[in-house]
């Protein structure tokens, strides 16, 4: 109901700190000051009550000497102690009348004495039980040689003279009796009992035990017991109030008592010199306190209920103000719990709270929003997903997907079909299970090399075994999939080229056959020609010599043509063998013009060759490269006049090499010059004067230069003069497997 | 070895082509010995006693190709150290190291020479 770690548990115990310590101190102090000034009041108390006892001793003691005064007054008194001489103690009815009916009722006053000059006590009265007696003679003492009566000889006659008994259960006060011409007579005294006295002085028992130190010896008289035994041994600090001053107040740790004293005033009265009368006060610390504590103490019992009242109002109003955090607390739960964005916390209080939940409720909304916009959108995604997923469903080509360790996650249908294996059959394996072993090793170099720097692949030399065992060509485009920069799979997409390639190696195949084919009579032509021409058949008229030259021409362009269009369909089918070796360019070109020297001598041309001093050999296939010059000196010697100049310049940069053939011939026209490398073009200025040519020379060396990674462009005016360069890179040709070479 | 009148075979299915080549070799007065398909040079090779002193092969014929035919030969004892020159129209290097292996000593594209070239190449190496 109340967990420990609750708001309301904080809450309360912030109440129950926040009251508790100003009630602890105020309590606290109320304590102290009320004890404090409890004690003071008491023993204030004790002390004014101390003061009220010494004037009621004073005001006894002052009745007393004039109770004496009185009594010496009386004439039956004067009468019977002035004259009375004798030994015999003879008093009238008189007077014992007059002293029955002066001490009557005079509690106070336990005995009447008159002691004569000698000592002899002759009358002596004694108080008991509300009547007063005489005591007979003799009961009656001389006290000639006690102290008391030498001390008494010798005070004033006007004063009066305070003592007390050896035992100090009775205080006497005692008058000399002088007649008038001021003969000694006689003492007389009134004794009280000092118990009496202390009664008389009515002191309550909070105010405690009252004694009355008499002497420094510490005697004293007391309600308890009175001694004029020493009560040095019992209270020795009592002993210093003797001497110290009027009066005072003091704790003793010694006894746990407070002490009050005060000195009576006994100046009406003579003492013996060692005496000075200290009225003391002695009270337990306890009963001072006792009664202020007691009454504290009872007032915990009006804290006590106060203190739960408000524990109760503290548990009341922390639940008020959890209540709505508690409400709070089990809407989000339960909102959690439902996944129910929809619900809102219904608090509308205009604190901080009630601001929390709207906010609350705002960030539901929001947050509602912002799954269903998600909601929508992975659907929407979904759906665009859908459409790809469907395109590759199905492609009519075969998708293949892997892991970055070459494992198939997934195949699409047509590849299934393509190989006969099924997606559950190959899922995890490694796709080198299709690999035939007429798949050259070169193209997994290569794809692995171009997959492993995050490239694109393509090949279309692959052959792979399918699930029957049966072997197919294909061409695969493998392709990275990354994210980030991090590669996450491999997409490969395979088409069964069985037949094509089975089309590509029909058709070269024609081509192979075709060009035999044409090449047979072709050559059968050529040779009986030439049989003719050798005058084999005999000889041969002018006439007849020239027409048969015709024909051979006719002949061997046809030949050329042959084999320029063999080669062109060679180079386009890609099946051309490269076969680089180190090549030296410079021996290359100066074969090559040594194989065109006929024909140059013929028309009177210089060829003029510069190579540049430190040509390193290159890596090129000197059949294609050799096929290149030739065509461009051939070009340049047929398409120059007589006597032409051609140069041949070979020189190199740190890159490449460059080769420029340059003729002083007709030029190739402006308007033609991008057909230039285009198949079967031949200028239309030069088509008059020379015949032979297939128009693929060029179109040929452009195929090898570009195949050798190299370039080739021209310069041209008409009229004046042609210049050609082919740029090969110094690195060299790539070396090609292929099946054909080229042919001359 | 025959020292006067060296006899060439010539295997060659085009029938215009085989004129030409008998022809020319006539003019050069060499005994030549015509085959227009590879059986039939076989059989002439088998029931004849005289082996010619080389045999101008086409590779193409019309029943077999070179190295079938070459494979032939081999496999007689009199036959296998006849001069083999094989003269075509079209060459692969492929082809063409094969032929070589199985011993031909030369390759020869006919578009490449003159009738009269091949010929002499054919005489220079019968004369070795």
């Amino acid at each position: 109901m109340l967990p420990v770690h609750s708001i309301r548990t904080k809450l309360i115990l912030a109440f129950v700190i926040m009251y508790s310590i100003p009630i602890a101190i105020l309590s606290f102090s109320f304590y102290k000051d009320s004890f404090d000034l409890s004690k003071e009041q008491n023993l204030n108390t004790i002390s004014k009550n101390l003061n009220t006892a010494e004037s009621s001793l004073q005001s006894i003691l002052n009745k007393a000497k004039e109770d004496l005064v009185s009594l010496s007054s009386l004439s039956s008194f004067k009468e019977y102690a002035l004259n009375n001489n004798s030994q015999e103690n003879v008093y009238s009815d008189d007077l014992a009348n007059d002293l029955y009916s002066f001490l009557t009722n005079k509690k106070a006053y336990n005995n009447f004495t008159f002691i004569d000059s000698a000592g002899f006590e002759k009358i002596k009265t004694i108080y008991e039980g509300n009547k007063t007696y005489l005591i007979q003679d003799s009961d009656l003492i001389n006290v000639y040689d006690s102290k008391y009566f030498t001390r008494l000889k010798e005070i004033a006659s006007d004063k009066a003279y305070l003592s007390i008994s050896e035992t100090g259960d009775s205080i006497s006060v005692s008058k000399l009796i002088k007649t008038a011409e001021g003969n000694f007579k006689g003492v007389i005294s009134l004794s009280l009992k000092s118990a009496g006295i202390l009664e008389l002085l009515q002191m309550s028992q909070q105010s405690g035990e009252l004694l009355i130190l008499i002497n420094e010896k510490g005697s004293y008289i007391s309600q308890n017991k009175s001694g004029v035994s020493s009560v040095a041994k019992d209270f020795p600090e009592f002993v210093q109030l003797v001497k110290t001053g009027t009066k005072g107040q003091f704790y003793s740790d010694q006894l746990n008592n407070y002490i009050t004293f005060t000195h009576a005033n006994l100046t009406q009265f003579t003492t013996t010199s060692e005496e000075s009368w200290v009225l003391t006060s002695v009270v337990e610390k306890d009963k001072i306190e006792k009664d202020i504590r007691d009454s504290l103490n009872k007032s915990f019992f009006y804290i006590a209920p106060l203190l739960l009242v408000v524990t109760l109002f503290a548990f009341l109003l922390s639940g008020i103000i959890a209540h709505p955090i508690n409400h709070f607390k089990s809407t989000v739960e339960e909102i959690l719990l439902k996944g129910n964005l929809d619900k809102k916390v219904d608090i509308n209080s205009k604190d901080e709270i009630g601001y929390l939940a709207g906010k609350f409720n705002e960030l539901l909304s929001r947050l509602k929003d912002y799954y269903d916009n998600l909601e929508k959108k992975v659907k929407e995604n979904t759906f665009e997903i859908k459409k790809f997923q469907q395109a590759v469903e199905a492609s009519s080509d075969g998708i293949i997907i892997t892991d970055t360790d070459a494992k198939i996650i997934y195949v699409n249908p047509k590849w299934e079909s393509i190989t006969g294996y099924k997606l559950s059959e190959v899922h995890g394996k490694n796709p080198n299970i299709f690999k035939s072993e007429k798949t050259h090793s070169h193209v997994f170099e290569e794809m692995w090399k171009a997959l492993k720097n995050n490239k694109d692949f393509y090949t279309d030399e692959l052959v792979n075994k399918r699930k029957d065992g049966s072997e197919y060509s294909t061409e695969l485009a493998v392709a990275p999939i990354t994210e980030s920069g991090k590669t996450l799979y491999y997409v490969g997409i395979t088409t069964d080229i069985t037949k094509r390639k089975e089309v590509d190696r029909m058709k070269s195949e024609f081509i192979s056959l075709a060009s035999h084919q044409l090449r047979t009579p072709l050559s059968a032509m050529r040779w009986f020609l030439e049989m003719l021409l050798d005058g084999d058949a005999g000889e041969l008229s002018s006439e007849q010599r020239d027409y048969v030259s015709n024909v051979y021409q006719a002949n061997s362009n046809m030949i050329e043509l042959v084999n320029a269009l063999l080669n062109v369909s060679r180079i386009e089918s890609g099946r051309i063998i490269i076969d680089p070796i180190p090549t030296d360019l410079s021996e290359l070109i100066k074969s090559v013009v040594n194989e065109t020297k006929v024909k140059y001598t013929e028309k009177k041309q210089n060829i003029i060759i510069s190579i540049h001093h430190d040509l390193p050999k290159i890596n090129l296939d000197p059949k294609l490269i050799r096929h290149v010059f030739l065509n461009l000196i051939t070009n340049a010697i047929k398409y120059s006049p007589e006597r032409g100049e051609i140069h041949i310049f070979v020189s190199k940069n740190d890159k490449e090499v460059l080769v420029q053939v340059s003729d002083t011939g007709f030029g190739i026209p402006e308007t033609e010059k991008s057909k230039v490398f285009q198949k079967f073009y031949r200028g239309s200025n030069i088509v008059k004067y020379e015949i032979e040519g297939t128009g693929l020379g060029l179109y040929l060396a452009k195929a090898i230069v570009e195949s050798s990674k190299g370039k080739i462009w021209f310069k041209s005016e008409e009229g004046k003069g042609t210049s050609f360069w082919v740029s090969l890179p110094l690195v060299g040709m790539e070396p090609k497997q292929g099946e054909v070479t080229i042919s001359s | 070895m025959q020292k006067d009148s060296p006899t060439i075979m010539v295997v060659e299915d085009e029938s215009l082509l085989l004129q030409a080549i008998t022809k020319k070799l006539d003019l050069h007065k060499i005994k030549t010995v015509s085959c227009t398909s590879g059986n039939q040079a076989l059989d002439y090779l088998e029931n004849f006693k005289q082996m010619p002193d080389i045999i101008w092969l086409d590779y193409h014929l019309k029943d077999m190709d070179g190295l079938e035919f070459m494979n032939k030969l081999k496999m007689r004892e009199k036959w296998k150290d006849i001069p083999i020159v094989v003269v075509s129209n079209s060459a692969t290097d492929e082809k063409v190291h094969n032929i070589l292996g199985l011993g031909a000593k030369k390759y020869i594209i006919k578009a490449e020479h003159r009738l009269d070239d091949i010929i002499k190449i054919v005489l220079e190496l019968i004369s070795d």
